[in-house]
């Protein structure tokens, strides 16, 4: 990925242009394209099935045909388009670009229409650890089979504690966001699943016992949410912004399945006691029941409220507890006790305490006596799983609270969020410990 | 909002100024368009990403970049990588475009806020409480001039600063004066325009005159009746309009009679108003008293009122209607106090029958309804915006909104003894209003002003009409002096009339404050403010234009033709031709003034003409065009062709009566237009009705083609 730092090089390498230097698509072409055409002619909306972020998508063309022809401007669709010749005139429902800029497309064109831009290389360089200047907010934390470990997400990198040991090992890699961390059941594989923000969506597979990470898949043009291990452990499901349920091979890294049934966004996404089947849930309101061998869709295990942001599977049954926008958590049975009517709810166990924000995360404890909410405002708040009572209520977050778990003890609960800070509570909801992740060097200072 | 990291960045944030949310990041996002209604400020966002409607809710606007999708679009560790930055300057695909250049100021300061640890700022002391803008007022001596405005606001916390790069600003005229993003404006043609400044839910309107380039333009001396013409003549001299000349007394008496009692004079009236030698300012004013006093003038004014009660048998059943419209012919006919008519109506309770009042909740059965009629009403504020976000174009704000509402929640209406009576009550329980977005119980509370006021729990209503007709409220009073201008004129000081905001300056403010004044200092005396009006010179102007007045539309320099209303054109049609409408529902010598409601001839020749079904409260349904369906009617309807055959008509009777041409002919002009025919007219029409046999036919062409001139049709 290249990043344009500066408009004034479009106004230098147009001035030099108009001396009839060769024309670059990378100095003179490439700047036009992105100021002009990309809002429309991108990942995101790809008007015309034409995509013109790359050199390659520029070349290849969309559903008119190719966009130029090198050496003839004259039989170029962009040039056609540019100047009003065929129609609707591009930039669509701007202003036409000036003459001496279409003729900087028509000189390229004319002289063979090079590819003069850099290889597309990442910039990240993974041998320099990030440098905090201020604790990154948490998006993830996940702990151990064994409780002996517990990762964090942090900028580019996964951060690996040992309990009572602090900081064991960072583990980077090229994704700017971590959304969800997972182990697998035996406690020998860390899935990491995120992203950079509209860019690209990656899952990282991580050997525990050696630090090193065995596979990375990058995918789609923007991140991934909700990765959770089948238990098994052979398989990974997890969600995207492109609004698909992802199922992948937790050995190879090699995607089995993408599941289309969703309408939004998906957040989050848990398999079934027998790894048969899967509940994903999304911005588009719905917890989808899918059957994960086959894809297909079996049915909305909720009553469609508002958007939804967290999934988590009670551990020894067929029970889901879920939540988001309306702030309110919901424990359903993911199976149907008899046939499905209009505006049923009959899989409904249990509703929850209203919360005084989104919920964002949530957690069953291990012996399913207990749920943990946690949301964009407030508190993490510990509720029984049989009676809904309010049992706990842990304070001292600043921001809202994206990570929520149990310890494998059953005794604590480890949160995470805005602030930056993981902190380990009692079941009461008393503090026992907390800990910036991250080291942050104080002395940097911003150049800016 | 609680600091973040202070100690971790306290190093930095004391070598650099603290950046704010709301002070300072907010103004960017509203300016570089991100708020705006096609981009991120609509309904349901742009692409997953949304903001509040041009940044009236900054809480969640903040919450979207900082907290939406645990931290998104912001990056704590490297600011420069935000998403929130990356997008706008298009280093990442942005479906908007490039909206900030990287390293511009805008940019700095993003990026600035974000190292610091994106703080939300204090909002009480960076709440804006006033804009300054230099000038004030413009006026452009010519098409092509150029003016650049220097904004700077106040802040709670007395600190002020520039904002004339980050203000909004729309003209509402652009074809008069256009104004840039950078604040700077340039006349376009001569008129009169309003710029609006908008900055943070600030807003200020700068009125802008472009003179037109006038060589020549001599001032007339315009004499003034009273304090009406001394601030038209103020405005008309400033802006180079010559006003037109006074009206003949013809002109005067049918303009007054249709605006007064919604009929034209009789035949005889005229007469011996044309013949009377009185000094003409005596004779007119004389006039205008015993118009007033006729019955006509109850039931003219009670279609207006009838219009805005929404007096409506649909609504209210048969009995209900005639109760109400009863209690309005009462309230007009005793010139009922406009401030105590006003309060009958708002604290109304019982029976719709034995108290009519109470009608006024049977249309506005809602309790948001009733809010938003009142306010539009008797304030001319449209509050319906507020009801999904804080007014794009105005202070209100949807808090505002459902506090005003509250006064209404209490209201119940249940069913009464007799069929379709009904009993408005205070309502127990449930009578709650609570905000859509969190469901918090809304307290009542005044829309502005009130300080000496407090709602009081157990009479709410009562507390609420206290406050609107108070002599301290700012809009009550002007709201109706500017509504009763436009009926004399054809349009407001402020027009829309029911529309008054900031952002819709009134054309002459002095005379609509003087004429507030007046009304207040007569104890709303509605009466006092008619006559004040219709005895001013400027009413009593020529509709004929001069060579300097006649493109004017909004300084009242010339009386502006109107189409009658279609009760003034139906009724004026029967009075010119002698006969009778025959509909069911109605005694038979009924005019359409006294129709209680549009169910009376439904469909016909009223509904043509733009009767309105009496739906809303807004004057604006009440439609006054001009259609190629009306113009077919009168041309070949038979409302008209009957009327003038009418075998008791005034054709039949002059025919029989065995009146010769000359008074037929001087009789049907006055009868029509209300004046005699000039020489001319009276040489054609003779010739025309001695060019045949059949006198009686050739005498109703003449009175066909008088009825379908604009001499006829328009109010002038």
């Amino acid at each position: 990925m290249r990043y344009l730092r500066s408009s004034s090089a479009v106004v230098l390498a147009l001035a030099s242009a108009f001396a009839q230097e060769p024309v670059s698509f990378q100095q003179h072409i490439r700047p036009i394209l992105t100021r002009q055409c990309q809002a429309c002619h991108q990942p995101a909306s790809k008007q015309s099935d034409l995509l013109l972020t790359t050199f390659a998508g520029f070349k290849t063309g969309g559903t008119k045909g190719a966009a130029f022809v090198a050496g003839d401007p004259g039989q170029s669709l962009v040039i056609a388009y540019l100047t009003g010749a065929s129609k609707p005139q591009m930039p669509f429902g701007g202003r036409p670009l000036p003459d001496e800029q279409i003729d900087l497309f028509r000189r390229w064109i004319k002289a063979g229409a090079k590819d003069d831009s850099p290889a597309e290389t990442e910039t990240v360089d993974l041998s320099k650890p990030t440098v905090y200047r201020a604790p990154p907010v948490i998006t993830a934390l996940a702990i151990s089979p064994d409780g002996k470990l517990i990762a964090v997400s942090g900028y580019r990198e996964v951060l690996l504690h040992e309990e009572g040991r602090g900081l064991a090992a960072r583990l980077p890699g090229l994704s700017d966001r971590i959304h969800s961390l997972s182990f697998s059941p035996d406690g020998k594989t860390l899935a990491a699943v995120g992203g950079s923000p509209a860019r690209f969506g990656e899952v990282q597979i991580w050997d525990v016992a050696s630090r090193k990470q065995r596979k990375s898949t990058v995918l789609t043009n923007d991140t991934l949410f909700g990765g959770s291990f089948s238990p098994d452990g052979t398989r990974i499901v997890l969600g995207g912004a492109d609004k698909s349920v992802r199922l992948f091979d937790a050995v190879t890294g090699k995607e089995i399945r993408k599941i289309d049934h969703h309408e939004d966004w998906v957040f989050g996404a848990a398999f079934g006691i027998d790894g048969k089947r899967l509940v994903t849930v999304s911005r588009d309101r719905a917890a989808k029941l899918t059957d994960a061998n086959t894809g297909m869709f079996l049915e909305n295990v909720n009553l469609l409220k508002e958007g939804l942001n967290a999934v988590v599977r009670h551990p020894r049954k067929d029970w889901v507890l879920i939540g988001g926008e309306e702030r309110i958590p919901y424990l359903y049975m993911m199976d149907r006790p008899r046939a499905m009517r209009i505006a049923d709810d009959s899989t409904l166990i249990r509703k929850f305490e209203k919360q005084d924000g989104p919920i964002l995360a949530l957690a069953i404890s291990p012996d399913a006596k207990l749920v943990a909410v946690g949301s964009a405002v407030g508190n993490v708040n510990v509720y029984s799983a049989e009676t809904g009572d309010a049992v706990g209520k842990c304070t001292g977050h600043r921001g809202g609270i994206y990570a929520v778990q149990f310890h494998p003890d059953g005794q604590r609960l480890v949160t995470a969020g805005f602030d930056g800070l993981v902190r380990s509570y009692d079941l009461s909801g008393k503090l026992l410990a907390e800990f910036v992740p991250v080291p942050v060097e104080r002395a940097v200072v911003s150049q800016r | 909002m609680k600091p973040l990291f202070a100690i971790s960045l306290c190093a930095v944030a004391a070598a650099q100024e603290q950046v704010s949310f709301v002070r300072d990041v907010m103004p960017i996002l509203n300016k570089a368009g991100c708020t705006s209604g096609p981009c991120h400020g609509a309904a349901k966002g742009k692409n997953g990403f949304k903001l509040s409607l041009r940044g009236y809710d900054p809480e969640f606007d903040y919450h979207a970049l900082i907290h939406d999708m645990s931290g998104r679009r912001f990056n704590r560790a490297d600011a420069a990588r935000s998403l929130m930055l990356l997008k706008p300057t298009q280093q990442l695909p942005h479906g908007g475009g490039t909206r900030i250049e990287i390293d511009s100021p805008y940019y700095k300061t993003i990026l600035r806020w974000i190292e610091q640890g994106a703080e939300f700022g204090d909002p009480v002391s960076a709440q804006v409480t006033k804009l300054d803008i230099v000038p004030s007022e413009v006026t452009l001596p010519k098409p092509g001039g150029k003016q650049q405005f220097k904004v700077t606001a106040h802040f709670a916390d007395n600190a002020t600063r520039d904002v004339t790069k980050e203000a909004l600003y729309s003209s509402n005229t652009p074809v008069i004066a256009e104004i840039n993003d950078t604040g700077e404006l340039e006349s376009v043609r001569k008129g009169e325009a309003a710029v609006l400044v908008r900055y943070e839910g600030r807003l200020a309107v700068v009125n802008v005159t472009v003179l037109p380039e006038r060589q020549g333009f001599e001032r007339v001396a315009f004499p003034e009746n009273n304090y009406v013409d001394k601030h038209i003549a103020a405005k008309l001299e400033k802006v180079k309009l010559q006003p037109s000349e006074l009206a003949g007394d013809a002109e005067f008496l049918r303009r007054l009679s249709y605006d007064l009692t919604g009929l034209p004079p009789t035949v005889e009236e005229t007469r011996a108003f044309l013949a009377d030698r009185t000094e003409t300012r005596a004779k007119r004013s004389k006039m205008i008293d015993k118009l007033m006093a006729k019955p006509e003038f109850v039931n003219h004014w009670s279609v207006k009122w009838g219009d805005l009660l929404q007096v409506n048998r649909n609504r209210l059943g048969d009995k209900g209607m005639w109760a109400f419209r009863e209690w309005i012919r009462e309230t007009i006919a005793t010139n009922k106090p406009y401030d105590k008519m006003v309060r009958e109506l708002i604290t109304s309770r019982g029976s719709t029958f034995q108290n009519p009042p109470a009608n006024y909740f049977r249309f506005t059965r809602d309790p948001k309804l009733a809010m938003e009629t009142t306010t539009q009403l008797f304030l001319g504020v449209r509050m319906v915006c507020a009801q999904c976000h804080d007014h794009p174009f105005e202070k209100w704000t949807q808090n505002q909104y459902f506090q005003l509402t509250a006064f209404f929640g209490g209201v119940g209406i249940k069913d009464g003894m007799d069929a379709n009576e009904e009993i408005v009550f205070e309502k127990r329980e449930d009578f709650e209003i609570k905000h859509p977005k969190d469901g918090r119980v809304m307290p009542p509370k005044f829309l502005f002003g009130g300080e000496k006021l407090t709602p009081r729990e157990a009479e709410l209503r009562q507390s609420l009409a206290e406050w609107l007709t108070s002599r301290d409220n700012e809009l009550f009073a002007k709201a109706m002096a500017n509504r009763m201008w436009s009926y004399f004129f054809g349009r407001g000081i402020i027009e829309p009339v029911d529309d008054i905001r900031a952002s819709n300056p009134p054309s002459n403010p002095l005379l609509l404050d003087a004429l507030t004044k007046d009304f207040l200092d007569h104890n709303f005396d509605l009466r006092h403010l008619m006559r004040t009006i219709v005895n001013s010179r400027t009413y009593q102007l020529s509709f004929r234009t001069n060579e300097w007045n006649a493109e004017d539309e909004i300084n009242f320099s010339h009386a502006q033709p109107r189409r009658l209303s279609a009760e003034e054109l139906f009724d004026g049609i029967y009075l010119a031709t002698g006969s009778h409408p025959f509909l069911r529902d109605v005694p038979k010598l009924f005019r359409a003034q006294q129709f209680p409601d549009s169910t009376v001839g439904l469909g016909g020749f009223l509904d043509v003409f733009g009767r309105p079904e009496r739906q809303t409260s807004c004057e604006c349904e009440r439609r006054s065009d001009v259609s190629l369906v009306q113009a077919l009617n009168l041309l070949n309807g038979s409302t008209i062709a009957d009327a003038i055959a009418d075998e008791e008509g005034r054709i039949a009777k002059l025919v029989l009566g065995g009146a010769n041409d000359r008074k037929i002919v001087e009789d049907l002009y006055l009868a029509a237009l209300n004046r005699p025919p000039e020489p001319r007219e009276m040489d054609l029409a003779q010739t025309y009705l001695a060019g045949g046999l059949n006198r009686a036919e050739r005498a109703q062409d003449l009175l066909w083609a008088l009825l379908n001139s604009n001499a006829f049709l328009f109010n002038r």
